[in-house]
């Protein structure tokens, strides 16, 4: 069975086959050429649709209206399944970008320092560095030594 | 809908100020930084920047060392430390200058309080810090143990 792909017809030069086919003016090969692509387009067997009576019928019904419809169709088609896809997936993303953004700007600041009240990060978190490094150095020395831990253990 | 909103999120707002709430410490953070001492330091931080540490809120405070100050923390710590889990305390000339006390929270949420303070060093100071988060003892002393 011939198809469209490999017939290589556009919808002008289809149009012009089936006017000049209803005029009688094509020749044997042409012919064939257009049931070819009306098969192609219905689905059917080309041998059938080159029967005149078959071709007679869908060039009657105006097969180029309704190749042009079958392709916006198609394109339509096409184009709600990127849609369907396209959508949920930007929906996703952006919202876990929004959960991302939001779960980093949750933290909150307050710091006091000279007197001076801050909701700086920075300062806040210089703070309670020192802090920390002020509790490390107590839990250091804390820290029994080895000889406290003989000791200790006997 | 918007008061609701609106007081839900006040509600929020105010769970970081209670976060030490239960404790007798809580006294102490309470009055010193509302008397704005010269030369105290105070840091309040919740959220996700403290995922590092398995902490979810802390709240620090390092004061200028006095003898009078130094007496009224260790008197509400020690209240503390009688309903806490664990308890590591350490004395220099007879005083209190490191303590950190574990208290069990809600869910596994732990609850830390440490303090300490330098009366000999150059620059004596006293430092009351108070903690929550997943983080176990072993993770805080870790931390502390890496600086």
């Amino acid at each position: 069975m011939k198809t469209a792909t490999n017939i290589n017809i556009n919808d002008d030069a289809l149009r012009t086959l089936c006017q000049g086919w209803e005029e009688g003016l094509l020749t044997r090969s042409e012919e064939l050429q257009l049931a070819a692509v009306l098969a192609d387009y219905r689905g059917e067997d080309a041998e059938i649709i080159a029967t005149r009576e078959a071709m007679a019928f869908i060039v009657r019904e105006g097969a180029a209206e309704q190749v042009r419809r079958k392709r916006l169709v198609e394109r339509r088609g096409m184009w709600r399944r990127v849609a369907a896809v396209a959508i949920p997936a930007v929906v996703i993303v952006s919202v876990f970008i929004g959960v991302g953004h939001h779960n980093r700007s949750r933290s909150s600041f307050h710091a006091v320092s000279g007197g001076e009240v801050s909701s700086n990060p920075k300062v806040a978190m210089a703070i309670m560095n020192d802090q920390l490094d002020m509790l490390a150095s107590g839990a250091e020395e804390s820290a029994p030594t080895e000889c406290e831990e003989f000791i200790f253990e006997n | 809908m918007p008061r609701f909103i609106l007081t839900a999120l006040m509600a929020l707002m105010l769970l970081p100020a209670m976060a030490q709430s239960g404790l007798h410490s809580d006294r102490f953070f309470r009055e010193m930084k509302a008397l704005n001492k010269e030369g105290s330091q105070v840091s309040e931080i919740s959220g996700d920047i403290l995922k590092d540490y398995h902490l979810n809120y802390y709240h620090g405070l390092t004061l200028p060392y006095d003898k009078s100050t130094h007496k009224y923390a260790v008197s509400l710590i020690e209240q503390d430390a009688r309903q806490a889990q664990d308890v590591e305390k350490s004395y220099r000339n007879g005083n209190l200058s490191f303590c950190m006390l574990s208290f069990e929270g809600k869910g596994n949420i732990n609850r830390y309080l440490i303090f300490y303070s330098n009366p000999t060093s150059k620059k004596p100071v006293l430092t009351l810090v108070y903690a929550e988060g997943k983080a176990s003892g072993d993770d805080i002393r870790r931390m502390l143990k890496r600086r």
